[in-house]
């Protein structure tokens, strides 16, 4: 207990100290809401709805590849992470207080978002429906982390920043997040119920207005979360720190 | 039979076709001062980066009281320096300490910890702004937070005057006079020499020499015969010559006949000294490929 909130206490240490981070964190998402979803949904209270619920997750994507992904890699390029390695800690006092972290990112990362939405558009949810959408974006944490992580761990570190550059994005668009989720035509509504993102993305519709999960995203949604956390296991064992040849 | 904190049994590692460490045989008994020494490349830090956990070995296996060392329980017992560069500049000295600290189930208050390595001043400001001795000092306090029984230090004092270095030197023996084991690494064989009852030398990923400093000195077969004089006589049998000033000294297999030619040759001199070889000549006879310079027995 007390190593987990050591380690909480030198993460928001590390983050609170540098706070423009959290202006480049918040930057896509919030041109997202003002540039798409105000001017083009703003008029329909449920898409509205919706498409802010999805420039959310958008934003846990953002997070959880900075914090697990950048935050890995630099964590391996520099000395002092693999010192902390050497120290009798184990993966899992850091695990924890970064999932706390990220959770705490999310609900103060999502407020602008909703803010906006409340302001500019003429979207409509319950007080219980955004709360409960805040529970799925939290929840969304635990796949996009381990993906983060697997990534953080097993990719090069020089090119984790390039990956954890353009990965939200792709998977935010392959994953439905910039289309109407009821959409039943076109690629990406094909492609989406196989893509990590589509699952989370799904339940923070279904929390938040008027939508029924797909039991294809739900079993898939599963099936990633062990599938990365096998992966991001494995990577974790596997690394050594930064490696050349 | 004393026991054994740390064992590495035929170990290897390669990195692609570089093999840093040759199948490594290394035990670390419980007590002892142990030195590590080698030029750069030798697979010291790789040796080091085994027993602590950071890398695997390709092949061999190393123990760390009794565990992997990338098992947990075998590093509570286990304290190791952080490089100085690279620690996370934006928090302060003391929240370092509490975070390391808060690994270990009885680590030393912080105050004392402070004190022994003259940080008390430093507490409160940030790592980025300390100078590099106070972030050296700072680094070598980390590895003893936890009460450690065993401790890596990694070219602990590199970068440090004169005067705080021998303080921490003072501190390691403290430690080990307390029933600690410290593996050290370092650039001076003077630290070396200072500290450690026992050397291994490392060449090439292989261990070429172990065993104890005095031992050492005298494997390397070489006596430096120390003289005043104004100019350097030439004499048989000489293989090496060290000048500074009037101070001569001449390093040979045998002092007698040397001292006997020197004063057959007429030669003024004062000041006459006869000293076995410094470590320094034992680790480079160990290490150089010189015909001067081959070791006795090996």
């Amino acid at each position: 207990m007390n190593t987990i909130a050591a380690y909480t206490k030198f993460e928001i240490l590390g983050a609170i100290r540098i706070p423009m981070v959290f202006v480049a964190l918040l930057f896509l998402p919030t041109v997202g809401m003002l540039l798409f979803v105000v001017p083009a949904l703003g008029d329909d209270p449920t898409a509205a709805a919706l498409s802010t619920g999805s420039m959310c997750l958008f934003t846990v994507l953002i997070i959880c590849s900075a914090q697990y992904g950048l935050g890995i890699a630099d964590a391996r390029m520099k000395p002092w992470g693999g010192y902390v390695r050497t120290l009798p800690g184990g993966p899992l006092p850091k695990m924890i207080s970064m999932i706390a972290m990220s959770a705490l990112f999310v609900v103060l990362g999502t407020i602008p978002l909703i803010a906006i939405a409340a302001i500019g558009t003429k979207a409509t949810a319950s007080v219980g429906g955004v709360l409960l959408g805040l529970g799925g974006l939290v929840l969304a944490i635990v796949p996009f982390s381990l993906l983060m992580l697997a990534i953080g761990y097993a990719v090069n570190p020089y090119l984790v920043s390039v990956i954890t550059n353009i990965s939200p994005i792709i998977l935010a668009y392959v994953g439905g997040l910039f289309t109407d989720p009821h959409s039943t035509s076109g690629f990406v509504t094909h492609v989406a119920p196989f893509i990590p993102t589509r699952g989370s993305a799904e339940l923070v519709w279904a929390a938040i207005g008027d939508y029924s999960p797909q039991p294809l995203s739900m079993v898939m949604l599963v099936v990633w979360t062990v599938v990365l956390g096998f992966l991001a296991y494995r990577a974790y064992r596997s690394d050594e720190g930064k490696r050349y040849r | 039979m004393t026991d054994v904190l740390a064992r590495a049994s035929g170990v290897t590692r390669r990195y692609g076709d570089v093999v840093a460490v040759d199948n490594l045989t290394v035990e670390i008994p419980a007590g002892q001062l142990l030195g590590l020494l080698g030029p750069n490349g030798a697979g010291k830090s790789t040796l080091i980066n085994m027993f602590v956990g950071l890398r695997k070995p390709s092949s061999g296996t190393v123990e760390l009281f009794g565990h992997d060392p990338r098992d947990v329980r075998a590093r509570r017992r286990m304290g190791m320096t952080p490089q100085e560069t690279g620690m996370p500049e934006t928090l302060r000295a003391g929240e370092v300490i509490e975070f390391v600290a808060a690994h270990y189930p009885d680590p030393l208050p912080r105050k004392e910890l402070l004190a022994q390595f003259h940080l008390e001043d430093v507490e409160q400001r940030q790592t980025g702004g300390l100078s590099g001795g106070e972030r050296r000092r700072l680094a070598i306090a980390l590895a003893f937070v936890g009460r450690p029984d065993l401790v890596f230090l990694d070219e602990p004092t590199t970068g440090l005057d004169v005067e705080v270095r021998r303080a921490l030197w003072d501190g390691v023996k403290a430690y080990n006079a307390a029933g600690g084991t410290a593996v050290i690494t370092s650039h001076y064989l003077e630290e070396i020499e200072e500290l450690a009852e026992r050397v291994i030398i490392l060449d090439g990923g292989r261990c070429v020499a172990d065993d104890s400093v005095a031992a050492l000195r005298q494997v390397s077969g070489l006596r430096k015969v120390t003289i005043r004089t104004p100019e350097v006589p030439t004499l048989p049998g000489v293989v090496g010559v060290e000048q500074s000033g009037d101070v001569v000294s001449l390093l040979t297999h045998d002092a007698d006949q040397l001292v006997r030619d020197l004063v057959a040759s007429g030669a003024p001199f004062a000041d006459l000294e006869v000293s076995t070889g410094s470590l320094e000549d034992a680790f480079l006879a160990y290490t150089t490929k010189a015909p001067t310079a081959t070791p006795a027995s090996a």
